[in-house]
């Protein structure tokens, strides 16, 4: 019995002795400068002058700019609407991609292609493809006759947020696909066979049996997702770079906009801090679910 | 067992801690290089033992549009180094991401000790004293008076003109022909035909004007010679804000009538400054305004779009045409350790005519020249430059994006927020009220000026 209390000290001793170093980098490169960021978000920092303290005022402001609060109901919109979507086609690509035809391997790897492509090749890529003097979308279109006049595809304000949200869906569908594909290989193929006896139909299958089944994976891939998504930055900025007027800026964009073409240092960090709560209630729930599954 | 792992494991990690913290002290004297501090190599070795201590210095270069530019720069700043015993280190940044990287390089107190940019956006950086005065590098070459212009802020020189990028409009004389309409010479003369040539549907339109506010100057700079043009102005000569007026109303409303009634293409509400470079050369637009970078680009890949192509000066409005220079120039950064080398190259560089007037050759149209003489050369000559009719513009600038306010800080920094831009945008993109538009521009700008 005491052999066995002294063996819970020393493994806790080692935890802790491993883990210190890590601690003190993330102290040092994570923890302090995030300190010294909530501080100059209640100053007047500019580049190039000392900072002076101005309490809660750059929040003040930013709270009754009405283009926060565009920009903030912009990134919820994008965030919701880029995990939703990559959820489902995530989900059915993946459901597909687990029943045994051939060349199966084949289209997993195409598939995989957009995710493994560097954020600023897609981005770009996607800017000449929505073009609407050379794009190639907007030809094709009218070829077909479809439209008549080109689709203001990064330039209407109705519509240049929906096309960064399919440039993330795009590019972020890999990621759900073999994250859910990995759960849905760990179902055991009796329940199915069981179901397929008592008359469940495919219906019922996928809702009784895969639903349930990969729901761990589902939390914890479409919470790392939100995170991600709340906080992406490249795709908007190369793809539309958050206009015309703020119709497709996110929170990101627009803390970049205060800090580098306003050089409204203290305001911008305040933009940035305004959203860590909401980050911080993400973090905890993924982190949760994280030690749940464990 | 585990007591004797727990032990070893805790001894190595001490030793770890140990050895980060004295490799840390042992490196504290050194750069990352290992090379020691210049303090302590000072201290070790007497200073006449030292040949002649090797200077150094930064260059930060925009990239410019026509690549032979920064392949010359490139050559001719490490001739020079070599000649005068300095090590140069020089990079070259997108003009898109220049303010960005200067901001993050003061803020880190590692500027650069030379840059060369935009002169509205360099001017920025005066008021937060991140430039050194270059009054002895400009008052000592010899400048254009015009280059002086562009460049001077309060009376004094931050700045040292490097090269005029006047510009003006590009139009294509084939499907001008085709329609047999003469060259516009006004604003409102353009608005009539671009409606006569205008073809979306086959993927043509009349003009391609710039309206996104991603940090560039084309934008801003054309819907403020649009205003001056119309009679009105942002501020007064002592920077009053003069900006509610009924002039620059009616140059709003004319402005946005281009995109209201999609005679250039939708996307230019975001396209930075290489939007119409690129529409233009792709051929889907009739009418742009520019520097010669189109043109010098269209000679080298776009031979047949070159031959079709018109440089006309700027249009002119109901109150005529107001000559705005603009330009690239070089500044030198406080708290750099090569700023004394980085002047004297400033100097080597416009005290050096005949390469400076090649290098303009060499820009094929691109900049205009702010050495005297060098607009004597035969380039400038040869009556297949197109370009050449542009010259003229440097002899009659009357100053800078501010104009007719005084040119400084606060003035570069309303141009460079685009805040025109962002009234325009308000008035095609979200369907505002144009007045209720120009009502927010006059507070943004109070708000900026302080009054």
């Amino acid at each position: 019995m005491r052999a066995e209390a002294l063996g819970r000290k020393y493994d806790r001793a080692l935890a802790y002795t491993l883990i210190l170093p890590v601690a003190f980098v993330i102290f040092i490169v994570i923890g302090i400068p995030f300190v010294q960021a909530l501080y100059l978000s209640l100053t007047n920092k500019t580049v190039g002058v000392e900072p002076a303290f101005i309490g809660l005022k750059n929040y003040v402001t930013i709270l009754s700019d009405p283009d926060y609060w565009k920009v903030l109901r912009n990134t919820f919109v994008y965030m919701i609407a880029c995990v939703a979507v990559k959820l489902v086609l995530g989900m059915i690509l993946a459901v597909v991609l687990n029943e045994k035809f051939p060349l199966r391997g084949l289209f997993r790897g195409i598939f995989l292609i957009p995710w493994g492509l560097s954020g600023m090749v897609t981005a770009m890529t996607w800017r000449w493809i929505y073009d609407d003097t050379y794009g190639i979308l907007n030809s094709l279109f009218m070829r077909w006759g479809l439209i008549d006049t080109p689709i203001p595809w990064i330039s209407g304000i109705h519509i240049a947020l929906v096309s960064c949200i399919l440039v993330d869906v795009w590019r972020g569908i890999p990621f759900f696909m073999f994250s859910l594909l990995g759960g849905l290989q760990t179902i055991d193929r009796q329940m199915y066979e069981a179901a397929t006896i008592d008359g469940a139909g495919w219906t019922r299958q996928f809702f009784g049996i895969t639903v349930p089944s990969v729901m761990p994976v589902i939390a914890i891939t479409a919470l790392l997702s939100c995170i991600w998504t709340f906080n992406d930055f490249e795709n908007i900025f190369l793809v539309t770079g958050g206009g015309p007027v703020h119709a497709s800026a996110v929170i990101s964009v627009y803390t970049y906009e205060v800090a580098f073409l306003q050089n409204a240092m203290g305001k911008s960090l305040a933009v940035a801090g305004s959203v860590i709560p909401i980050l911080v209630v993400m973090i905890i729930v993924a982190t949760r679910r994280l030690n749940t599954d464990a | 067992m585990r007591k004797a792992f727990s032990a070893i494991a805790i001894a190595a990690m001490v030793s770890f801690i140990a050895a980060g913290c004295a490799s840390g002290g042992a490196s504290s004297g050194g750069d990352s290089q290992g090379k020691p501090a210049a303090a302590g190599a000072a201290g070790q070795q007497p200073k006449a033992e030292t040949p002649k201590e090797k200077g150094k210095f930064v260059f930060w270069d925009k990239a410019e549009y026509v690549a032979a530019y920064n392949d010359d720069m490139k050559a001719y700043v490490e001739k020079w180094g070599q000649s005068n015993n300095v090590d140069v280190t020089y990079v070259i940044v997108s003009p898109n991401d220049l303010k960005t990287k200067l901001l993050a390089a003061i803020e880190a107190k590692n500027p650069p000790d030379l840059i060369v940019g935009d002169d509205f956006l360099l001017k920025q950086f005066i008021a937060m004293n991140a430039l050194v005065p270059l009054d002895d590098v400009v008052n000592g070459a010899d400048l254009v008076p015009g280059a002086k212009n562009y460049t001077v802020t309060g009376g004094k020189y931050f700045l040292a003109p490097e090269a005029f990028l006047m510009g003006g409009a590009y139009l294509r004389k084939d499907v001008w022909d085709k329609h047999n309409l003469p060259v516009p010479k006004t604003w409102d003369e353009l608005y009539q035909q671009a409606k006569v040539v205008n073809d979306p549907k086959n993927g043509f339109y009349a003009v391609g004007f710039p309206l996104g506010a991603s940090g560039g100057g084309d934008a801003e700079g054309m819907l403020r010679d649009l205003i001056l043009s119309f009679g009105g102005s942002i501020v007064d000569k002592d920077n009053n804000i003069t900006v509610n007026s009924p002039e620059v109303l009616a140059a709003l409303k004319f402005a946005a009538q281009f995109w209201q009634q999609g005679l250039t293409p939708a996307s230019s509400t975001t396209w930075d400054d290489t939007g119409n470079n690129n529409a233009y050369l792709a051929g889907t637009v009739g009418f742009v305004l520019n520097s010669g970078s189109i043109y010098s680009a269209a000679q080298k890949d776009k031979p047949e779009l070159a031959k079709n192509t018109l440089l006309i000066p700027k249009l002119a409005g109901p109150k005529g045409r107001v000559v705005l220079g603009s330009g690239n120039a070089f500044a030198v950064l406080a708290g750099g350790k090569g700023t004394d080398g980085a002047k004297k190259f400033v100097s080597a560089f416009l005290g050096d005519k005949p390469h400076y007037t090649q290098l303009v050759a060499k820009l094929g149209g691109t900049w205009q020249p702010v050495l005297n003489g060098a607009q004597d050369d035969p380039f400038w000559k040869d009556p297949n430059n197109a370009s050449a009719g542009w010259l003229d513009q440097i002899n009659n600038v009357v100053g800078a994006g501010n104009y007719p306010g005084p040119e400084d800080a606060l003035g570069a920094k309303s141009k460079s927020m685009q805040l025109v831009t962002k009234t325009v945008q308000r008035i095609v993109v979200e369907k505002m009220d144009p007045q209720k538009s120009l009502d927010q521009l006059e507070k943004d700008l109070k708000q900026l000026y302080g009054k």
